[in-house]
């Protein structure tokens, strides 16, 4: 379960920022990601929302440092 | 004169120094043509926004310092360190999305795609100045040298970094940056302005 969710972030991620490859790892931050500024924050938070069906709030986005605060928080999501 | 970090009550007033401060710029970048509302909305927006508790990023009050004369707020400015609390950007995409409709907002940002081209990253580990404005009748009085002193008095900025980021067509932001030690570190030209990012060591 749980690293299908992963696997399906890492597809977002990769949808998002228009990536061939990414090598994911919970400690990412915006600077390690290409393509990944405020505008296409935006994308990537709607963009998890429609995959999986949830609801992010501005304050959950606020939340995020990276990529595994972002795995957390879907997963959080995802079992209430 | 009296300078100090900026409290929840002043709300209302840091609002009005975000929609001045980007008076000075350019205007097919600022939140009123972001969002194609009129002034008196936005303030109302922007008085929802900057009300959260999320440090590190230009939209919480938590991070504003304000100058008060004789009872009233005459100028202000944000200041934090880039990257305490994760990506300052990231963090006010978070309160815009608090308070703004989702749709609207992507609609928004959409808008701002043609200008990625003068995007400069914010570098962390350093301080950034945003949002710096001083209301008119109190512009040329020496008010921001006071609070910049104030400022880096506050601040442990040893060993760190300061930026700013202005418009190429704000010559007068500019030449008042170098007065204060800033240096022009790179400039991203567009057809009619640009962006410059100034640091001060």
């Amino acid at each position: 379960m749980e690293s299908n969710i992963q696997n399906r972030l890492i597809a977002i991620f990769k949808k998002t920022f228009e990536l061939e490859e990414l090598e994911w790892d919970g400690n990412l931050i915006a600077e390690d990601v290409d393509g990944w500024d405020s505008i296409t924050h935006l994308d990537l938070i709607v963009n998890t929302e429609e995959e999986f069906k949830i609801e992010i709030s501005g304050f959950d986005v606020m939340g995020l440092q990276n990529t595994g605060d972002l795995l957390s928080l879907v997963e959080r999501k995802l079992t209430v | 004169m009296i300078i100090r970090k900026a409290k929840h009550s002043d709300i209302s007033f840091l609002a009005k120094i975000i929609l001045e401060s980007e008076s000075t710029g350019y205007e097919m970048y600022t939140y009123s043509s972001l969002f194609n509302k009129p002034y008196e909305e936005l303030i109302a927006i922007f008085e929802k926004v900057l009300d959260n508790n999320f440090e590190g990023h230009g939209l919480t009050y938590k991070n504003y310092y304000v100058v008060e004369i004789k009872d009233q707020l005459v100028g202000g400015m944000s200041f934090y360190e880039e990257g305490s609390h994760g990506d300052s950007n990231h963090l006010m995409t978070g309160a815009l999305m608090q308070v703004i409709d989702r749709k609207e907002l992507v609609k928004s940002f959409a808008k701002l795609k043609k200008f990625r081209d003068i995007d400069i990253p914010k570098t962390p580990g350093t301080f950034q100045l945003d949002s710096v404005a001083i209301i008119k009748e109190y512009q040329g009085q020496g008010i921001f040298q006071e609070l910049f002193s104030f400022i880096k008095k506050q601040n442990n900025l040893k060993g760190k970094k300061m930026e700013v980021q202005v418009w190429k067509n704000n010559t007068n932001a500019i030449k008042a940056y170098k007065k204060y030690g800033f240096v022009v570190q790179k400039v991203l030209d567009m057809e009619d302005n640009g962006r410059i990012l100034m640091i001060k060591e």
